[in-house]
């Protein structure tokens, strides 16, 4: 059943569009209440799970988008990160400690061996978790990773940010002012302090897992030469160039972002 | 042209001729360009020029013949790039020569390419473009499309379907109104098509007059993309042509099956033979065939300047003023004798 399944739902127009609601889970993962929003497929039973992890920030919500489409074929679920959404705060800031959480997260909500995806800053702890707990990760999916080496720098990325959320559709813009407002200056301004100092590139080749690195060309943040640069780095890369895609493309560019994983899914089997 | 910078075209029959200008005026315009044919050797050269003008390209050679084939292509790009936004069903080959003399499954290639090959390519685009809401589907038919020629008879019909299809599939996808689906009729272009066609006529082919450098109906191709048609000609002769038939439809099926096996052949007399039908041409493919000019003298490089040559355009401009003649006396002489018989 799992090898049928795989066969002949290998791209987003191969199953109905039409998918249950999301449900709101929460799990306590080491005293502090974890939400997660998730979609139960209807051949999810069959498939690997998708687990998706947002930037800094914008917490699940990014994701949702994404995940409406992805759980017309498998289960999707889409945590918020401590401090974030409706997560529970805790002292975890750093790339290192999220990844942590999300172990010992996904080990509580009974996950492995799952397709993880993360975006911006999510894509730098989807590569963590990938490295340090391989057993939760049998596919890697890094959306927009950031930060560029060449831009490693809160002036740098102060002086582009501009750029990036002056493409962001309305209905972006109104769900990063709620979460931005929930997350508090405080937790932003350290884990992105975090997300500056985590090296990226010194990871990827520790990565074993199948991995697609996805780059919208309408992204101001990244270069093509620093996605290829982490592409060359992964004994198992991949490199989708979108065109017309933009940074936060869980969100603003869905479908080209979900077609693209799903075919590499579909080949590295 | 802000709908094709940053698009995903697929273009078949991309090897040569219209093909190959096609693609290459999409890189130009700033898409990312998927290019399809037989011949493997000859779409890699065209990836190297689309490469040349900063575009992301991906080669897939493949038969339009074969169903599977043209919906894996569809497949592998929507996975690639995670969109279609142009599909130009362009690939196409030619057979001269009578209907009793041309081989059977000769003159069945032409239709299983021509039109099959269309059909095959609608199939394969359409669900991607149905779940995006958008997109353009071009096909390529012809003058002759609308204007039955001798001696190139399953051409003919076969661009008569490829018509038809066009008009079906947008008949159908007018619940979608983010797609659009385009006819492209050009007269006779400069491309190897002549050389490369089957032929069982006993005589060299080459187009009729005047030629239009097959970068102008590239053009047309990606000004369909930017703003979708229905039917778009390429050339004046065309709808001269047209609205001389319209005007005397009898007088121009005659005039057509007097002047047609002289003016489509040179006096070179050749042995029958299959051209590209089963096989793709050994040559790395061009764009144009040498028939204009131009062509000879400018490079394939340089669109602007491989379009028509100013004689050329000036005995253009002569044809139309005689055949606009011809219409109207036409017409008039029609219209005498009819209100005589009405009488």
């Amino acid at each position: 059943m799992p090898v049928a399944a795989e066969t002949l739902l290998r791209n987003t127009i191969d199953a109905p569009t039409d998918v249950p609601r999301h449900r709101s889970e929460r799990h306590t993962v080491d005293g502090v209440r974890i939400h997660c929003r998730t979609w139960l497929g209807p051949h999810g039973d069959h498939l690997p799970a998708v687990v998706m992890l947002h930037g800094i920030g914008i917490a699940s919500r990014i994701n949702e988008p994404s995940a409406r489409i992805l759980a017309r074929i498998r289960h999707v679920y889409a945590p918020d990160l401590p401090g974030f959404g409706k997560s529970q705060g805790s002292d975890a800031v750093s790339i290192e400690d999220y990844a942590d959480v999300l172990d010992q997260w996904m080990a509580v909500r009974g996950l492995s061996d799952a397709v993880v995806t993360g975006v911006s800053v999510g894509a730098q702890i989807a590569a963590a978790v990938a490295q340090h707990y391989p057993g939760r990760c049998r596919d890697l999916v890094l959306a927009s990773p950031t930060v560029q080496e060449s831009r490693r720098s809160w002036l740098r990325q102060l002086a582009i940010a501009p750029v990036e959320v002056s493409m962001h559709t309305g209905r972006m813009r109104v769900i990063q002012t709620s979460d931005f407002a929930r997350a508090g200056l405080p937790r932003l301004r350290r884990t992105f302090s975090s997300a500056l100092k985590d090296r990226l590139e010194d990871r990827m080749p520790e990565i074993r897992q199948p991995a697609l690195v996805c780059w919208g060309n309408r992204d101001p943040m990244l270069t093509r030469s620093w996605v290829t640069s982490l592409v060359d780095a992964l004994p198992r890369g991949r490199l989708a160039a979108l065109p017309g895609v933009r940074h936060a493309m869980t969100h603003e560019d869905p479908l080209p972002f979900c077609r693209a994983t799903l075919h590499v899914l579909s080949l590295s089997r | 042209m802000a709908r094709v910078k940053n698009s995903v075209v697929v273009v078949t029959g991309a090897s040569s001729g219209i093909g190959r200008a096609t693609a290459l005026a999409f890189a130009d315009a700033g898409g990312t360009v998927v290019i399809t044919a037989r011949s493997e050797h000859a779409l890699e050269e065209v990836a190297q020029q689309c490469r040349e003008r900063g575009a992301d390209v991906l080669v897939l050679p493949a038969d339009v013949t074969d169903a599977a084939a043209v919906e894996q292509i569809a497949r592998e790009t929507a996975g690639r790039f995670g969109r279609i936004d142009t599909w130009v069903n362009n690939a196409g080959v030619t057979l001269f020569g009578r209907i009793e003399e041309a081989p059977v499954r000769s003159w069945h290639r032409v239709i299983e390419t021509n039109v099959f090959g269309t059909y095959h390519g609608l199939r394969a685009v359409i669900p991607w473009m149905r779940e995006q809401g958008s997109g353009v589907i071009v096909n390529v038919s012809s003058v002759v499309g609308k204007l039955p020629t001798p001696l190139v008879s399953s051409y003919t019909a076969s661009k008569y379907a490829v018509r038809a299809l066009s008009d079906c599939a947008r008949q159908e996808l007018l619940d979608v109104p983010g797609i659009a689906v385009c006819t492209v009729l050009p007269g006779p272009i400069d491309t190897p098509l002549f050389d490369h066609g089957a032929n069982y006529s006993g005589w060299r082919p080459k187009p009729l007059k005047p030629v239009i450098a097959a970068e102008r109906v590239a053009a047309t191709i990606v000004s369909c993309a930017a703003k979708p048609q229905d039917e778009a000609f390429v050339g004046a002769s065309s709808g001269m042509v047209l609205g001389f038939r319209r005007a005397a439809p009898g007088f121009a099926a005659r005039a057509a099956a007097a002047q047609v096996p002289k003016d489509h052949f040179t006096a070179e007399p050749v042995g029958g033979s299959d051209g590209n039908l089963f096989q793709p041409a050994d040559s790395t493919g061009s764009i144009s065939g040498g028939w204009t000019r131009s062509s000879k003298k400018t490079s394939l490089d340089d669109p602007k300047t491989a379009s028509e040559s100013g004689s050329e355009r000036s005995r253009l401009r002569r044809g139309m003023a005689v055949a606009a003649l011809v219409s109207a006396a036409g017409a008039g002489l029609g219209g005498a004798i009819r209100a005589r018989a009405n009488r």
